[in-house]
């Protein structure tokens, strides 16, 4: 059985259609994901843009605007201190005496809009055609970001003379005033974890799922060459006297350990190159990958034994499954991940069958529960997923005569 | 090798004995109450044409198939799927190449060896003898997709025969093979045997069957047709010489007088050669030149041939062997 498992891994690391599928297809996968997120990251940012502002006598009237402005371009704080440094600026302040002259700085292309009070105080943008039209994801942003701020300006304005006009006394004391217009409250930004968790870390490991799956090509094409009705070299393993079991285990150990070796260097990419951490508990991540790659490896050695299917048909048909499971760990969007979780609140018993989540679940478990207890739970399922894929193939392979080969 | 030192005792008892064998493949009858016995150290040949049912009744033997009835018994022990000691003797050499193509020559001969030694002090002996007899000793470490056809089919046989089998089976080992190959292929079986293997060897070449086999079984439509050494085969048929004659002159008339000849099977004369197939008899060749003579015609060259095992069959069965 030793030199079956030593010949096997020989066979495996030597197939290139194994070192590809296995090796280098979570690497590339990887590297996809890391290209994709990044393009996201610039999508969302937000660069300041240059704004004509008009300081005409409506401007000069509304004393706040000033302040919002220069807030707006990271001048000053809310509270009109000086800041220095700020890189969180939404607009760059070109000076005009008036609209006119704001105009005329945005046709020369000076800026890319203007800021003005209008004559009932409002503090009012008006944008180039280019800056409306503009294909640049940071440019929109900055501009929608813009006119919110705008708008929030204007409500606290009109909040602040509706309470003035129906209680003056209100408004001198100083709580009433500061509360006005503050977000406070609404909103506030907390943390479930100990950790600040990768903020793409799902599809990480929803890759990481989809690639174990893969990794069971290898087991595919190691338990063919044990079986008469399917290879040639099945016929000669067949004839010896290495009882089918022995042949069996031999090549769940040589798809495993393969399996394994892989996906650890794809999980140490994903860790120590990308920077996906999984709250510091690194080691068991290393069990995780080990009892993911052997669930995998079992699931293989299913696919590869189903009789009347040529080994090509067996290798599709795992690539098919992969990335059906793969859809419901939300490897591809929001809406797969929506479809995800849907069926797990509605049937968490069949998501938890799906092999795939099972996979992405344990990493997801290491990531975002303060204990081990969801992990050792995942733990288990999973063993007892890959022990109801080896008596399956057990059942499958006892019988040792054929009626056809 | 542990032929001819039966651990059981049974030196007499046949390597392959097979009683009333049945096998259907649905509705078709692919072994039609078939009987074997292979005795013990010889080379035995199993011939006919494709589709006879050579590969299928091998298969059966070594426990791959089931069959519907019938008794198979190897060195006087049923044959079962887990009849491990048994399968520890026999070495299966298949009629596809079934090698591993990422694995050497050396460790691909080491693989299979191990199914059956798995201790390694033991095993490369074995090893070593294996590629010298199939004669690899200069593509230890080529992976077989860098090896011909030729040298491919001799680690196919390297691979079956290296744990020293006491019980070889040879399926079509030479198919698309060159000549030197097959040469070397059919004195690399001779020399197993000489070690003391039996050996069981299909082939739908009559030649190599004729050349290296001490006994023979023709089957066709899964059927024994009949068995023996070469010369009872062929004295079991009709059929005698076949006289071939260079002759560029020969008249209607001396045709007609040959096909008259009572020995005579059939004469064919395209102009140049006439070709002359008689039944068995001794003095044939010596009529058919005596009635050329005295029909004035020129004679050339002349030869005289034995019936081959083809003629055999063909007897038999009403066609040839490589339909």
């Amino acid at each position: 059985m030793l030199t079956t498992f030593k010949a096997f891994l020989k066979a495996g690391v030597r197939n290139p259609s194994i070192v590809f599928w296995v090796f280098a297809f979570p690497l590339i996968m990887l590297a996809m994901l890391q290209l994709m997120f990044s393009d996201i990251n610039d999508m969302i940012r937000v660069d300041p843009q240059s704004m004509a502002v008009a300081e005409d006598s409506n401007w000069n009237a509304a004393s706040g605007a000033a302040q919002v402005v220069k807030a707006l371009a990271g001048e000053r704080d809310a509270d009109g201190k000086t800041i220095k440094n700020n890189d969180q600026k939404l607009i760059s302040i070109k000076q005009a005496s008036g609209v006119t002259e704001a105009k005329r700085m945005v046709a020369d292309g000076k800026a890319k809009g203007y800021l003005y009070v209008d004559d009932s105080g409002a503090l009012r943008m008006a944008l180039a055609d280019t800056t409306v039209n503009s294909g640049d994801q940071a440019v929109s942003m900055s501009v929608t970001a813009l006119d919110y701020a705008l708008q929030q300006y204007n409500e606290t304005g009109q909040v602040v003379s509706a309470v003035a006009a129906k209680n003056q006394a209100a408004m001198t004391n100083p709580q009433v005033r500061s509360s006005i217009g503050s977000s406070d409250g609404f909103m506030k930004q907390t943390s479930v974890t100990t950790i600040k968790p990768h903020r793409f870390a799902r599809y990480y490991f929803a890759m990481l799922g989809m690639a174990c799956l893969l990794g069971a090509t290898i087991s595919i094409n190691l338990i063919t060459l044990t079986q008469a009705n399917l290879t040639a070299l099945g016929i000669r393993a067949s004839v010896s006297p290495l009882p089918k079991i022995r042949q069996t285990v031999a090549t769940l150990l040589a798809s495993w350990v393969i399996s394994f070796v892989c996906m650890l260097v794809a999980f140490f990419a994903m860790r120590y190159v990308i920077g996906v951490g999984v709250a510091g508990r690194e080691p068991a991540a290393v069990l995780a990958v080990a009892a993911s790659t052997l669930m995998a490896s079992a699931l293989g050695l299913v696919i590869g034994a189903l009789p009347k299917l040529t080994t090509r048909a067996k290798l599709s048909l795992n690539v098919v499954l992969t990335c059906f499971l793969s859809m419901f760990t939300g490897l591809y969007g929001t809406g797969a991940m929506a479809l995800g979780d849907a069926l797990q609140r509605k049937a968490p018993i069949l998501a938890r069958l799906n092999p795939a989540r099972q996979v992405s679940d344990l990493f997801y478990d290491l990531l975002y529960y303060d204990n081990y207890h969801p992990f050792f739970t995942g733990l288990a399922v999973m063993a007892a997923t890959t022990v109801v894929f080896v008596l399956i193939v057990v059942a499958m392979l006892r019988r040792q005569r054929y009626e056809h080969l | 090798m542990n032929a001819k030192q039966d651990p059981s005792g049974t030196d007499n008892v046949p390597a392959v004995k097979i009683s009333h064998l049945v096998k259907r493949y649905g509705d078709h009858l692919v072994l039609d109450d078939f009987d074997l016995d292979v005795p013990q150290g010889r080379i035995f040949g199993l011939l006919g044409p494709n589709g006879s049912g050579k590969t299928t009744l091998i298969n059966c033997i070594l426990s791959l198939l089931t069959y519907d009835s019938g008794d198979i018994r190897i060195f006087g022990e049923p044959m079962t799927p887990s009849a491990y000691a048994l399968k520890a003797r026999i070495g299966l050499v298949p009629q596809d190449v079934a090698v591993l193509e990422e694995l050497t020559v050396e460790e691909n001969i080491d693989y299979f060896c191990s199914l059956y030694v798995p201790k390694e002090d033991e095993r490369k002996p074995l090893v070593d003898e294996a590629i010298a007899l199939v004669g690899l000793d200069d593509f230890r470490t080529y992976r077989p997709k860098n090896l011909s056809g030729g040298l491919k089919r001799r680690l196919n046989i390297a691979c079956g025969i290296a744990h020293k089998p006491d019980l070889i089976f040879f399926d079509e080992p030479t198919v698309a093979v060159d000549p030197q190959s097959r040469n070397a292929i059919l004195e690399g079986i001779e020399r197993l045997n000489r070690a003391g293997a039996t050996v069981v060897y299909t082939s739908h070449y009559m030649e190599e069957v004729e050349q290296i086999c001490d006994q023979i079984l023709i089957m066709d439509h899964g059927r024994h047709v009949a068995e023996g050494t070469v010369p009872e085969l062929k004295a079991m048929v009709s059929t005698g010489d076949r006289i071939v004659i260079e002759t560029l002159d020969l008249a209607d008339a001396a045709l007609a007088d040959l096909r008259g000849l009572p020995t005579i099977v059939d004469v064919d004369y395209d102009g140049t050669t006439l070709t002359v197939r008689c039944k068995a008899g001794e003095r044939n060749l010596v009529d058919v030149l005596d009635l050329l003579e005295h029909s004035g015609a020129n004679i050339g060259h002349v030869s005289s041939n034995p019936p081959t095992l083809n003629d055999v069959f063909l007897e038999m069965t009403g066609k040839a062997l490589r339909d």
